[in-house]
């Protein structure tokens, strides 16, 4: 029976191979050439596209605690959670799709929680470490686009990542910044073992085409028992029917595709078109309408985050407003314009209404108020919030930008000439409330914080104090050892209770701060010295 | 030695991976009953087999050429035959010749696994789909998603009961690691069943989530109690709870 199976087999792969060489050697070997009208197989007949990979980013207890301190929660202090909880172990699993670039190693993806792999000055303007110290991670020296604006860097600890190929191998991935302007994350696989189609089709939307949405999504109908989760690569078909053009130059800034069966999960998607082609990745869903980000602004923001090894902010002005085309008579006359004006104003439909500063922010510094209208960017007209942002982006952090701007008590249009700043998220400097979500001292030393009610110190071994979270890699508290995970009894002998208070510490003092700590139930005393002293 | 302790004995054999140390009460055990001694042998044998075989990996992109390949060359002899009145002998002969050697693949790959009849081997997930067998009783015996052996890479391994759902996080070869003996209690709870899509000719991927969820009692900003849970997974770019921080928001600069 078995040399009859054998038999079979052989004769098999004879006939196969003799065909196949007939067939190469009867017919010289004609180029390819394109016909007319002809698609390859659509990729709706197709399993997934090799280019886009599964990400899967974990959170443990204690970067959970970061996000909601962050978040719009404003803790105030943990009262409670579960005595067999462990920090250090992981909560929350995020499971999103990425898309591999053309080198087969760089990937970009919308990680909604990337903003808790750093440190609080990353993302807000608030009190900063004072550090001499560039980011640690980073092998090129510093560049004015790293220095002068309250960004830094710094990340604790390397991000829980995983990333899964089309094929289901896992690959080791290092995690290299966030792009400000776009919100991707760029990480870079540690070998270039993903092959890739090509993805530079540039310009090349056209409306009334094809896309499918691809997100990793639960796998059938299952249920995901505890741990455990069985995913495959969804698809979500729709058809392109906005092409937004940047304000010069005719590269497609973004464009809308519009599918009946979109949700909130398709949002960080990698989109392809029919023959299977990168098109760009969803930046935001409204209704059955998702924006996309084009392909080619992914690979710029991958080149800036690249080049730098580690996140690039975003340019800064600290200014919320509203394009013009976008707002009534009412809304400019609520800012203190005269009707006459408003009017004149709104049907000219050009212009970004300004409606809050940043206090301290670039905006403030160079006197825009609230009411004024920029009208031009170094010349050139704004019509729309995306045009408004695409020439801010272009300028880049740090850089120097020259407004066109007209003012409600002022006729004479005004030129004014603003220094750009940089921040992850220019949000931030709106809302952020320092005096509730954490204590202002020791956020300028590099530390991150949150109050612990005596239950929950008692479960960790301490009898009140404040929960490390984290510890900038940048600071004197990092050189001399806290971590997250610890527990701050008290400072200099004074016990701590609440992010409001640091008794016997003063962030002006030369002298080291003694901090009383608890780690892993074992009080330990540190020595940290003052940030102008460290080691 | 009781039969309990030889089953929760054979349950940790069962679970262990190379490079695990034996804890003190099974060495003990092992040396005092000659049937688990029998049972860790044959599965010690079991994954030098399994660990022996070699994997075929095909190009992530083989799928997409292949069949961007075969439209390309039906389209092409469509054009020979409607402008030369021609058959294209050569595109027929690569298509014929590819679906064949596609049959002889499908095919001495179904004659190897039926010769491999009632071989009790475990299943080697990978390149297919992985696929955990859905159980109609709900006492019936153990159906397992073997683990995803990545060379240099952390693993992570799923086993899926019907009356025990275990997951851990499988260490990387050459790590040690004491392990309690028994797992979870498997009398009074009924695990959750992970079915496998049932139609899906997608690659399903394990991943291996949290175990533990956070829900956490908190005091706000106005000193008012919330608690607050999250859920262990979530799938895309939605956040797990409200941020102040947004990405690229809009209408600020």
């Amino acid at each position: 029976m078995r040399a009859f199976k054998q038999a079979i087999i052989i004769s098999f792969a004879i006939i196969c191979m003799t065909l196949v060489v007939c067939a190469q050697s009867t017919a010289p070997r004609k180029p390819a050439r394109p016909v007319p009208g002809a698609s390859p197989q659509p990729f709706g007949e197709r399993a997934t596209a090799p280019q886009v990979v599964t990400i899967v980013h974990r959170l443990n207890g204690l970067k959970m605690f970061r996000l909601l301190l962050r978040s719009q929660e404003q803790v105030e202090a943990i009262a409670g959670f579960d005595d067999a909880f462990n920090l250090t172990d992981d909560v929350h699993t995020n499971i999103i799709a990425g898309l591999a670039m053309d080198d087969g190693r760089t990937i970009a993806a919308w990680l909604p929680e990337a903003e808790v792999e750093f440190g609080p000055s990353a993302f807000s303007f608030g009190p900063k470490a004072p550090s001499r110290k560039q980011i640690p991670r980073s092998p090129l020296p510093p560049t004015e686009e790293t220095v002068g604006f309250p960004f830094r860097g710094g990340m604790f600890g390397t991000p829980d990542l995983t990333v899964i190929g089309p094929d289901g191998k896992r690959l080791q991935a290092e995690y290299i910044g966030l792009d400000g302007a776009t919100g991707l994350s760029i990480l870079r696989l540690a070998d270039d073992n993903l092959k890739v189609s090509s993805t530079d089709i540039e310009n090349k939307i056209d409306e009334g085409e094809n896309v499918y949405v691809l997100n990793p999504e639960p796998a059938g109908t299952q249920t995901v028992a505890a741990g455990s989760v069985y995913v495959r690569m969804g698809k979500t078909n729709g058809r392109v029917f906005s092409i937004r053009h940047a304000p010069a130059g005719g590269v497609v800034s973004r464009f809308k595709v519009r599918a009946p069966r979109l949700t909130l999960a398709n949002i960080g998607g990698v989109a392809v078109n029919d023959a299977g082609e990168t098109v760009g990745i969803v930046d935001a869903v409204e209704g059955a309408e998702a924006t996309i980000l084009p392909t080619a602004l992914i690979q710029r923001a991958a080149r800036r985050v690249l080049s730098q090894h580690t996140s690039v902010p975003r340019p800064w002005l600290g200014v919320r407003g509203e394009a013009l085309q976008r707002l009534g008579v009412d809304q400019l006359r609520s800012q203190g314009w005269k009707l006459d004006r408003a009017t004149s104003l709104v049907e000219r439909q050009k212009g970004i209404l300004l409606t809050s500063i940043a206090p301290g922010s670039p905006a403030a510094l160079a006197a825009l108020r609230a009411g004024d209208v920029i009208l031009k960017v170094n010349d050139e007209d704004v019509q729309s919030n995306d045009d408004f942002s695409w020439m801010l982006d272009e300028a880049g952090p740090s850089s120097s930008v020259t407004f066109t701007l007209v003012r409600p008590d002022r006729v004479a249009e005004e030129a004014v000439r603003v220094q750009l700043s940089g921040l992850l998220d220019p949000a931030s400097a709106f809302h952020f409330s320092p005096e509730i979500t954490a204590n202002p001292l020791l956020v300028s030393q590099g530390i991150e914080t949150v109050a612990l009610k005596p239950p929950v110190a008692v479960q960790l071994g301490a009898s009140n104090g404040l929960l490390i979270v984290y510890v900038d890699p940048a600071s004197s508290a990092f050189d001399a050892g806290l971590q997250p995970g610890d527990v701050i009894e008290s400072i200099n002998g004074q016990p701590v209770f609440t992010t409001n208070e640091s008794p016997g510490f003063s962030a002006s003092s030369m002298q080291p701060a003694n901090f009383e700590i608890v780690r892993r139930k074992q009080k330990i005393l540190v020595k940290v010295n003052p940030p102008n002293q460290k080691k | 030695m009781s039969k309990a302790n030889c089953k929760t004995v054979r349950r940790e054999l069962d679970e262990l991976t190379p490079g695990d140390e034996y804890r003190s009460e099974v060495l003990a055990h092992l040396k005092q009953c000659s049937e688990c001694r029998e049972f860790d042998e044959k599965q010690m044998k079991l994954r030098q087999i399994v660990g022996s075989l070699g994997t075929v990996a095909a190009p992530p992109d083989f799928d997409f050429r292949l069949r961007s390949r075969l439209a390309s060359d039906n389209t092409r002899s469509a054009f020979h035959l409607g402008a030369l009145g021609l058959f294209g002998t050569r595109s027929a002969a690569v298509v014929v010749g590819l679906a064949l050697l596609i049959g002889a693949v499908v095919g001495v790959r179904y004659l190897t696994n039926r010769s491999k009849g009632n071989q009790n081997i475990a299943e080697t997930v990978g390149k297919e789909p992985a696929k955990a067998t859905e159980s109609p009783k709900p006492l019936a015996a153990k159906t397992a998603t073997p683990p995803v052996k990545q060379e240099g890479t952390e693993t992570r391994e799923t086993t899926v009961t019907a009356t025990n759902v275990s997951n851990r996080r499988t260490q990387s070869v050459g790590t040690r690691v004491k392990r309690a003996m028994a797992t979870n209690e498997s009398a009074s709870t009924q695990a959750t069943v992970i079915r496998a899509p049932e139609t899906s000719v997608d690659t399903v991927i394990p991943v291996d989530a949290s175990q533990q969820s956070l829900r956490v009692s908190l005091f706000d900003g106005r000193g008012n109690p919330r608690t607050i849970s999250v859920p262990t997974v979530t799938f895309g770019s939605q956040r797990v709870v409200p941020q102040a921080t947004s990405f690229a928001p809009k209408g600020v600069w």
